[in-house]
């Protein structure tokens, strides 16, 4: 085994054992050893994160060990992350998702489950954490340019925000460059096709499904 | 921050219980029996049972057939009982002890005279069981981990008057489980062919099978106070073979009990402590244990009704006299209904009569697929229940306060915002979350996905399932040939 399996074998057994700190040292390692991080990230983290997700979907592990394993993962890039910008790399994506819990909801864990599966499916994912400003959704959308831009909301009181969400992008005149998703406790699909919506997501697992049909 | 020391053993009290009945109300309880059996006395038709309690010191009036018991020969008896009583398993590991003390272990219910057959499309019919239904009984209870026995749960009706219907749920028992189970339809005259069936089991070596008895037995006095000739010739039997044996009343508050639960709870006592006396007088040490299916007759409708909540205090407080008189509760009626079906009745009363006894800590309640107070079992209700109990399982836990309990560092590294899923102690710990297999815990969504199915139907898939892809069977081949060889000569022989 060359040094470079050898390492390459260490991230993906450091996401295998949901292990940051190994994580983290086999991204320094791999700069050490001048490897390219495109490499380490694709065939270490990503690769042993496909299993991960494999083993979710057939019920062999669960929530706890798929975000523990994201986590690790993100430990690793973040490791990582100035080198490729220096060698201008960057990791394929299967496209962009700017993500929140919608203004005066600050119900974040399920959109978090969501985010982290999101990017465990191979989304770029900008997470703009909880009680977010319909602005900051516009802002983010025209800057970062997503395909998709997810809100979450768990009260019937803030629900309403996703109508806002919008009317303001369309106000801002790019609705037409983005599809919209909804999520959380009292959305339906009967909701999101009332506002107009485009992609309304019960769970985790349904978001996933739905934004890769999206993409593909 | 605070920091606990470590406390003394004091006050603390692991898991969650049910203090019923107080050390006054028992002993009030006891001293009152003592007196029913001194002076009432117990009545039975069986000559040899009769010399036995004569010989022991009992005031025996052979004419009426009823024998007075001092209160010293129930002492003698239930100091000579064991507290601790195993059941053995084909499989070894499978071997259930039951101790005496607020542990609790689940059985299926025995033995029901109907099978609820469901199609695919939850509909549901009721007819007599066979002896497929048996088998398929015993490979459920098999597969379900709530279950640590699998007693037979239904009876092989379509050998009735044809053969030895008594051993062909045997065998089909024996083939079916490497757990433990016990037989609840017992002939006094059938030993000799349990045993040889167990010495069949074990390669025929008799050693084993005196000492590692597979067949289990029960038997039931008659209500009130009366113990009938079948009955205390399976006690005294099983006795003097050292099998283990549980002795339960099946009394009726209202019918054959006063109407009072507190004396129908005397009266039953009386006569399970009887039947414990009898098996001691018939050899010292027996593993004899302390059984209840004791409910109410609903005076309305003239029934005995097996989901009422008054049968839940009974089994509970049954377990709380077992505990006082330190000696094993084998069996206590629990996670019973009065329900027809697998419906919204039977899903309370199950819950509610299955709990209440386990929190009071009975060492083996038994009710798993019953329906109709115990007419008919449904293969469905079974796995249900298998859930119901794991469940209850999970409630028995309780709280266990202790500082890494409390998860203080947990609690300082992730602090404000943010979330505990995925940290290394929720991966560790997750097992030790409630599972249900059956009841559905997901969003609307996916359990519309998954084809919206009731708890019947989802069970009823997990039957079939369980039916097509566990196989139970813990004996080679040839054992299994054997047995059935034996049991179709016996029947030969019954016919003649």
């Amino acid at each position: 085994m060359t040094v470079k399996d050898e390492i390459i074998e260490k991230a993906k057994n450091s996401i295998l054992d949901f292990d940051e700190d190994m994580a983290e040292k086999a991204a320094h390692e791999a700069l050490k050893e001048g490897i390219s991080p495109l490499e380490v990230i694709e065939k270490g983290f990503t690769a042993a994160m496909e299993f991960i997700g494999g083993q979710f979907e057939k019920g062999e592990l669960f929530l706890p060990h798929v975000l523990a394993a994201s986590e690790a993962m993100n430990a690793g890039i973040a490791v990582l992350k100035p080198e490729m910008e220096k060698r201008s790399e960057e990791s394929k994506s299967l496209g962009k998702v700017v993500i929140g819990t919608i203004e005066g909801d600050i119900h974040s864990i399920g959109k978090e489950i969501v985010a982290s599966m999101l990017g465990i499916a191979g989304f770029k994912v900008i997470d703009l954490g909880k009680d977010v400003a319909i602005s900051r959704f516009v802002e983010s959308a025209q800057k970062f340019k997503p395909d998709i831009v997810a809100s979450s909301a768990l009260m019937t009181t803030t629900m309403v925000c996703q109508v806002q969400l919008e009317e303001q992008l369309k106000e801002a005149g790019i609705r037409g460059q983005v599809k919209t998703m909804v999520g959380g406790a009292p959305c339906t699909q009967k909701w999101a096709d009332q506002i107009g919506a485009d992609i309304y997501a019960e769970n985790a697992n349904d978001a996933v499904a739905k934004a890769k049909a999206l993409v593909a | 921050m605070l920091r606990a020391n470590i406390p003394a053993g004091l006050e603390h009290i692991e898991g969650l219980g049910l203090e019923m009945l107080n050390k006054s109300d028992l002993k009030l309880i006891n001293e009152i029996t003592m007196d029913v059996l001194e002076n009432v006395g117990i009545e039975t038709k069986d000559p040899e049972a009769l010399q036995l309690y004569a010989d022991a010191g009992c005031e025996v009036d052979f004419e009426k057939c009823v024998a007075k018991i001092p209160e010293y020969l129930v002492g003698d008896a239930l100091r000579s009982a064991p507290g601790r009583v195993r059941l053995a398993a084909i499989d070894k590991k499978k071997n259930l002890v039951l101790r005496s003390g607020p542990y609790v272990n689940w059985a299926p219910f025995g033995v029901g005279i109907q099978c609820l057959e469901f199609d695919a499309n939850g509909k549901h019919k009721v007819r007599a069981s066979t002896e497929a239904d048996l088998k398929k009984s015993m490979t459920i209870c098999d597969w379900c981990d709530g279950f640590s026995v699998a007693d037979p749960t239904i009876a092989a009706r379509d050998w009735t008057e044809k053969g030895r219907a008594d051993l062909h749920e045997v065998q089909i028992a024996l083939c079916n489980t490497t757990k433990p189970f016990t037989f609840g339809e017992p002939e006094s005259d059938g030993f000799d062919d349990y045993f040889e069936m167990a010495k069949i089991v074990y390669g025929g070596d008799e050693e084993l099978a005196r000492k590692r008895p597979l067949i289990n037995v029960c038997n039931c006095p008659t209500s009130p106070l009366q113990i009938c000739e079948n009955s205390t010739q399976i006690t005294i039997k099983a006795a003097r073979r050292m099998i283990p044996d549980v002795v339960i009343s099946m009394s009726m508050a209202g019918g054959t009990g006063p109407i009072t639960l507190e004396g129908t709870l005397l009266t039953q006592n009386a006569e399970v402590l009887a039947g414990i006396t009898l098996a001691q007088i018939a050899n010292k040490g027996a593993p004899v244990t302390y059984g209840s299916a004791t409910t109410i007759m609903d005076l309305r409708r003239g029934t005995a009704s097996g989901g009422a909540p008054e049968m839940a205090l009974l089994s509970a407080a049954v377990a709380r006299l077992s505990q006082f008189y330190g000696i094993p509760c084998g069996d206590a009626a629990g996670c019973w209904t009065d329900s027809k079906v697998p419906d919204a009745q039977a899903g309370f009363e199950k819950g509610m009569t299955g709990m209440i006894p386990a929190l009071a800590g009975a060492n083996l309640i038994f009710g798993g697929g019953l329906l109709e107070m115990g007419q008919t079992i449904s293969l469905e209700q079974l796995v249900i229940d298998n859930d119901v109990i794991g469940m209850i399982k999970n409630l028995l836990k309780g709280m266990h306060v202790t500082e890494s309990r409390l998860s203080l560092d947990e609690i300082e590294e992730v602090g404000i915002g943010g979330h505990f899923i995925s940290r290394a102690s929720t991966r560790k710990n997750m097992n030790e979350q409630s599972n249900p297999l059956i009841f559905d815990r997901n969003m609307r969504g996916s359990w519309e996905r998954n084809g919206a199915k009731d708890a019947a139907l989802a069970a009823h898939e997990k039957v079939e399932w369980i039916l097509e892809n566990h196989n139970p069977c813990g004996l080679d081949r040839d054992v299994v040939k054997d047995l059935e060889a034996f049991v179709a000569r016996r029947d030969k022989e019954f016919l003649k």
